[in-house]
């Protein structure tokens, strides 16, 4: 049975079909093969663990490593000052550099590389608090149901917090030495609405997009 | 028990952490909301200061111009009126007055008629006693008496602004012909009003030397026309083709009360 986050995601990847409408701008197309990967790594992930019951850690840990390049870079690309952009590339930076050092000192391809994810996450909502700052004092009316970047920063706020939240939660549970299968339902649950989230305000972002093509 | 309790935590964390992320979108989009009223606020206090800005610009001309039609009625007219009732009476003094004598009389009664007639166009409240369609036609006539320009005007039953309206839009189209004689050249000027659904547009068309389009205009006269017409809610372009002529175009909207 199709999980609801599963059913935000095919909604976003199929609000993300709008973006190639004619008249939308080019670069928003990219959200499209960002969905479509989603939806692509979602599945064989699922197929690795309940149908080939292969660990699928390595699978996750590659491409939450492109996803998380993938929301600081669009941030990056929303922001107007030059020091906030400045500092998001900046970010980028470290995290690639953590994320590496991650892979070969410290948590290596033996699990879920969540220390990085929790450090990626909390630039993640350090680059979105940086947009929320320009948004807020943007000079001219923007109401925020016209704005699809909005939406899509709260995304990745949303989701961002609650990830690196549970994954700091999960690593806290294994130094406590509880049992997973105590806390699993209820990780899987959180993880479920911060995917919620981040998927139906990105579907809602494309729809915005794509409402104000130019005609 | 140690472990539900963690779980329990756990729980309570995330949804706090939740409800925090939430309330902290709310407040942004209750800040952004608030801002966006500000600006709206400011726009509207912007919009009514240059109103006024240029309410009292041209409340200012009007008097300037009231003043030097009134100096120009009773200084300058008194002057010359003198002046030819004393070439009156020589004329009647001689048995057989000169032909210069008599003509002198005939264009200083001229030139009395038209400082009369150019004082009258400048006084707004000798203005506001008739419509823009007489106060225009009158113009018209003192142009055409000085013999260089042919003036032609194509009115109207009525227009539909009131009498403050009426007066600032003789004031462009005033300005209009008196560029078109000054830079333009022209044998002949025709000044149209077309009625439209919602709007109407009055058209100043020449023949003279023109300019080429997409030139920058510039000057104060030009600036105070479109500041007249911006204070009656509508625009004004220029159409120019050198050595054809210019078309100024005077797009003014319909006010529902007045349809």
């Amino acid at each position: 049975m199709l999980r609801l986050y599963s059913i935000a995601e095919w909604i976003a990847f199929l609000c993300s079909i709008l973006l190639f409408a004619k008249g939308v701008r080019k670069e928003y197309k990219i959200f499209f093969f960002y969905t479509l990967i989603v939806v692509i790594v979602e599945y064989f992930g699922r197929r690795m663990a309940i149908g080939l019951r292969i660990p699928n850690h390595l699978l996750f840990t590659f491409a939450c490593f492109a996803f998380s390049c993938f929301y600081l870079f669009t941030i990056r690309s929303f922001l107007t000052s030059q020091s906030h952009r400045k500092l998001a590339g900046l970010f980028i930076k470290v995290f690639v550099l953590l994320y590496f050092l991650n892979i070969f000192f410290i948590q290596r391809l033996t699990e879920f590389n969540s220390y990085s994810f929790i450090f990626a996450y909390i630039l993640l909502a350090i680059c979105c608090t940086f947009f929320y700052i320009e948004f807020i004092n943007k000079e001219v009316i923007t109401p925020f149901w016209k704005e699809p970047h909005f939406f899509i920063v709260s995304g990745y706020f949303i989701y961002g917090i609650l990830t690196a939240l549970i994954y700091t939660l999960h690593r806290y549970f294994a130094y406590l030495k509880i049992e997973d299968t105590n806390y699993r339902a209820a990780f899987v649950k959180t993880i479920d609405i911060a995917n919620t989230f981040l998927y139906v305000l990105l579907a809602v972002a494309f729809t915005i997009i794509w409402k104000q093509r130019r005609s | 028990m140690e472990t539900e309790k963690v779980i329990s935590l756990f729980f309570q964390v995330v949804l706090i952490a939740l409800a925090l992320i939430v309330s902290f979108i709310v407040v942004i989009i209750y800040i952004r909301s608030k801002r966006n009223q500000d600006i709206t606020q400011k726009k509207i206090m912007q919009k009514d200061f240059t109103e006024q800005l240029m309410q009292s610009q041209i409340e200012v001309q009007e008097q300037t111009f009231q003043q030097i039609g009134k100096e120009l009625h009773d200084n300058v007219g008194q002057l010359l009126s003198t002046s030819r009732m004393l070439l009156g009476l020589t004329e009647r003094n001689l048995s057989n007055p000169p032909d210069t004598l008599l003509t002198a009389n005939a264009t200083l009664a001229q030139a009395i008629n038209e400082l009369r007639s150019l004082s009258k166009s400048l006084d707004k409240e000798w203005l506001e006693q008739f419509s823009f369609t007489d106060n225009l036609k009158t113009e018209i006539s003192r142009i055409n008496a000085g013999n260089d320009v042919m003036a032609e005007f194509v009115p109207v039953d009525s227009m539909p602004l009131a009498s403050g309206e009426q007066i600032i839009l003789f004031r462009i189209v005033q300005e209009a012909i008196q560029n078109a004689i000054k830079h333009g050249q022209p044998k002949n000027i025709l000044i149209q009003i077309k009625r439209e659904e919602n709007s109407f547009c009055i058209l100043i068309s020449d023949d003279g030397v023109g300019f080429i389009s997409g030139e920058t205009i510039k000057g104060m006269g030009l600036a105070n026309m479109k500041q007249r017409t911006s204070l009656l809610g509508g625009n004004i372009t220029w159409n120019s083709i050198p050595n054809q002529g210019t078309t100024v175009c005077i797009y003014l909207p319909l006010k529902k009360e007045l349809q």
